[in-house]
């Protein structure tokens, strides 16, 4: 592992060289409040393949400060998923969505649900797979240590199967952090006002009016239209210009 | 057959049409054969996944004469694919026998322009003329048999409310067929065209009996309402109804050899058809007329409604706007709302609740606005104001609404952001702002994906399995040489050997030959008593043979070890041959034979 993070430092060692210079520029025009150019510095950066928090979030910023709120929160998603449990970004997503129109209530999900979810996205998908592999080493340990020394006590049997179960959980909280993350598409709204048809058309009827910021969850894209879900369990489709994917 | 014919073109155009904006164009007609004097139907059709599809011009064609016989407009959904077609009916009758071509229809929609393949007609004289006389034979001996013109068993007539109308008020066309005789099936009917109006149907149809001239008829009503979009002088088209043969009886006939009669009458199919109407549209009068005027035109009231008039810096207040009333609700604009600098104003949402009741179009539209108070204190959201045109009195009526008063709890943004952030006596910090950006290049990089992905990480984190395979298979290998002494002198026969002849070896160096020779012989013996698990020291030179034998040893592997064996026990009670040389071939010999020994039996 230790191995797999070294040759990742390298190779980002050498893109972070070359791409620092644009990263300062970016930051630079942020703090003259020339957003506009601090946006397309910092897209430089994204086209240039670096996927970092700290990017993300600035990117927020800048687009935050220009009044793309949508943007903005589509981009503090991202950071948060890198970064779980950064309190600048959990702060200016928690602002962001003070200034959306439309307040969501996710009534239809159940708490013990959220409750799971917020313990699951507490880690990253890198972290969990990391605390997995550590107990399956543990657990390997202790079997190992019985085979060599032919000790079956209750405390040794009991470590295991403790070290097991942790396995487990935290296998199965991985692979959900990796569904919800990644494989899982959201999207966020990033038009003032946007109508939701319900079907992928213009012709179609007015399902209710949705304002920037609202995020969903991309059921499907069908020619140009997103089936989107709300957290309110309302579904209708989004033209795919008015929305990003998350 | 036509229908689905274009029904199965327009499903396989639909998929390569997917962009937005893109049109199909197409022509069809319902047969390509016809008699003079006969009549064949043209569909044009556009189709396309836009809202407001471009109509086609009534084409001119030489050699038939050409009436509108209506539109009709479908949405479908084929494939994915959201289109909505309007397809436009002609009625064409040839003008003369001969090979005539309806030439290519094109059309133009945002600077593009799409046309129609061509398509030929055979107009014929002769076959379709007898059949035709027959049914005016039959025709006459109808006439004469119920005392009555077959032209009056069936007709139709179109009338209007009005013929001078403004723009945008409802015109009622009315559409009646009257039926002297009962009909089978139902006839085909096609609604008049209405280029320059927004048509409304009026369900339900009425049905009814009337006395006309002297005769009972049954009456079929359709009703639409027609709204015109610009004033002018407008025609409203021919309506037309076909009258399928094999469908026609007589309707109030009692005589007992009606029966008959029916045989005979149902023969004939009816072609009707109206005169186009003409309406005058007046302009909407400029006396009078407001600045703002919203074009709206009926009679209407309005309603307003707030959903909370307390509120906190950011939360949201919902107005409703309703207009009720008569009219075309479909086209109602909504009322303009005053830009407050004080809030953020949205359009949250409108809905539609359309009447027709008494044939009159009307009913309700509800304009919802979210306003979002941006800081706090009391504030007025003004009363809106809209005004329509009354087409009865010939007036502009102005509506306005009810103003509500806001009172707006709570700190400003812009009050919380010269504050230090920390208000006094209490610690709730309350956010003013995104914070700041993060200048140096610290936070968490993807590291190129996921670690689940990253064949090298799967491979570390399973090295502990395989390292837990190891040690499980060394525990069972050394339980099994524990459990088994065959097993361990079997495995450690060759290392035993070999640990005599280092001896042996030794012995050599300390020219102690006595002990040398024994040693070689010790090596061999025990070397086959482990690998036969037997004790070596009762081994006699028959039992070898035997074990030679059954693991078929060739005759030169037991000649070499007996002879090894032999000049081993001369050697202990010769001294003449005490030659290291000999010696040390012999030991070369020894080891040779144990390894050839392993190679060889297993």
């Amino acid at each position: 592992m230790i191995f797999a993070i070294l040759l990742t430092a390298i190779g980002t060692a050498k893109a972070s060289d070359a791409l620092e210079y644009d990263f300062n520029q970016a930051n630079e025009a942020y703090q003259k409040g020339d957003y506009e150019e601090a946006i397309d510095n910092y897209l430089k950066l994204v086209a240039a393949g670096i996927d970092n928090s700290t990017l993300q979030y600035n990117l927020g910023n800048a687009y935050f400060k220009t009044d793309q709120l949508g943007m903005a929160i589509a981009c503090y998603h991202r950071a948060l998923k890198l970064d779980p449990r950064n309190d600048d970004i959990l702060a200016n997503l928690e602002f962001a969505r003070q200034n959306m129109i439309d307040k969501v209530d996710p009534t239809a999900t159940s708490p013990i649900w959220n409750w799971y979810r917020s313990i699951v996205l507490y880690y990253t998908a890198n972290e969990w797979t990391v605390l997995t592999s550590i107990f399956l080493l543990l657990s390997a340990l202790i079997l190992i240590y019985m085979i060599w020394t032919r000790e079956r006590g209750m405390i040794v049997k009991g470590i295991l199967s403790l070290l097991l179960v942790l396995f487990m959980i935290s296998g199965i909280c991985g692979g959900v952090n990796i569904n919800l993350n990644y494989l899982k598409s959201r999207g966020a709204i990033v038009v003032p006002e946007v109508s939701i048809k319900a079907g992928p058309g213009g012709s179609f009827d007015e399902q209710f009016i949705a304002h920037e910021g609202l995020t969903f969850d991309i059921l499907k894209q069908e020619s140009g239209w997103y089936l989107g879900v709300f957290d309110n369990r309302l579904k209708g489709w989004i033209r795919v210009a008015d929305a990003t994917r998350i | 057959m036509f229908r689905w014919v274009a029904t199965i073109l327009l499903a396989i155009t639909l998929p390569v049409s997917l962009s937005a904006d893109d049109l199909t164009f197409t022509a069809g007609v319902d047969r390509t054969q016809v008699a003079v004097g006969e009549q064949i139907s043209l569909e044009l059709t556009v189709a396309g996944s836009v809202q407001d599809l471009p109509e086609p011009s009534t084409p001119q064609i030489a050699g038939f004469q050409v009436f509108g016989a209506g539109r009709s407009q479908q949405f479908s959904f084929t494939n994915g694919v959201v289109s909505s077609s309007v397809t436009h009916r002609f009625v064409l009758t040839p003008q003369a026998e001969g090979s005539l071509i309806i030439p290519r229809q094109s059309l133009s929609y945002k600077g593009k322009t799409y046309v129609t393949s061509p398509i030929q007609i055979t107009v014929t004289k002769g076959a379709a003329r007898a059949p035709q006389q027959s049914q005016r034979r039959g025709q006459q001996s109808e006439q004469t048999s119920n005392g009555q013109s077959s032209e009056d068993d069936f007709f139709i007539e179109t009338v209007v409310s009005k013929d001078t109308i403004y723009v945008n008020e409802q015109l009622t066309l009315t559409f009646r067929f009257y039926q002297g005789k009962r009909l089978y099936s139902e006839p085909e009917y096609k609604p008049p065209s209405a280029t320059g109006f927004w048509v409304e149907d009026l369900p339900p149809q009425k049905n009814y009996y009337k006395n006309l001239h002297g005769r009972d008829y049954y009456v079929a009503e359709v009703k639409r309402a027609l709204f015109p979009t610009s004033p002018g002088e407008k025609t409203i088209g021919s309506a037309s109804l076909e009258i399928k043969g094999n469908d026609v009886m007589s309707l109030f006939d009692r005589d007992p050899f009606g029966f008959f009669e029916r045989r005979r009458s149902s023969v004939k199919p009816v072609s009707l058809g109206t005169d186009p109407i003409n309406v005058v549209v007046l302009p909407l009068p400029t006396e009078g007329k407001p600045v703002d005027f919203s074009g709206s035109v009926g009679n209407f009231k309005m309603s307003t409604s707030i959903d909370r008039t307390e509120v906190e810096v950011n939360q949201p207040v919902t107005v409703s706007i309703k207009l009720s009333g008569r009219g075309n609700i479909k086209t109602l604009a909504e009322p303009q709302i005053p830009d407050l600098p004080d809030f953020r104003v949205f359009n949250s949402g409108k809905a539609e609740d359309v009447s027709k009741a008494g044939y009159v179009v009307g009913g309700s539209k509800t304009f919802e606005t979210t306003f979002v108070p941006k800081k706090p204190g009391t504030f007025t959201i003004p009363a809106v104001v809209t005004n329509y045109f009354d087409p009865e009195s010939g007036e502009y009526k102005k509506l306005v609404g009810r103003d509500y008063e806001i009172k707006v709890a709570g700190v400003s943004n812009e009050e919380i952001a010269s504050r230090s952030g920390v208000l006094p006596g209490r610690l709730a910090l309350v956010a003013t702002d995104i914070r700041f950006i993060i200048t140096n290049q610290s936070g968490s990089d993807s590291f190129g994906g996921l670690y689940v992905t990253n064949p090298i990480f799967i491979f570390i984190a399973c090295l502990p399995l395989i390292a837990l395979g190891v040690v499980f298979a060394v525990r069972r290998h050394k339980d099994k040489l524990a459990g088994d002494v065959g097993y361990r002198r079997l495995r450690h026969a060759v290392k035993t050997a070999q640990k005599h002849l280092a001896v042996a070896g030794s012995h050599l160096d300390k020219n102690e030959a006595d002990q040398f020779y024994t040693e070689v012989s010790r090596a061999l013996y025990d070397y086959i008593g482990d690998k036969f698990n037997l004790s070596a020291h009762g081994l006699t030179e028959k039992q070898m043979k035997t074990l030679f034998s059954e693991k078929k040893a060739t005759e030169e592997t037991q000649s070499t070890f007996f002879g090894i064996v032999s000049t081993c026990d001369e050697g202990r009670f010769t001294p003449s041959s005490h030659e290291p040389d000999v010696m040390r071939g012999l030991l070369q010999r020894a080891q040779e034979w144990i390894v050839n020994f392993e190679q060889n039996i297993k």
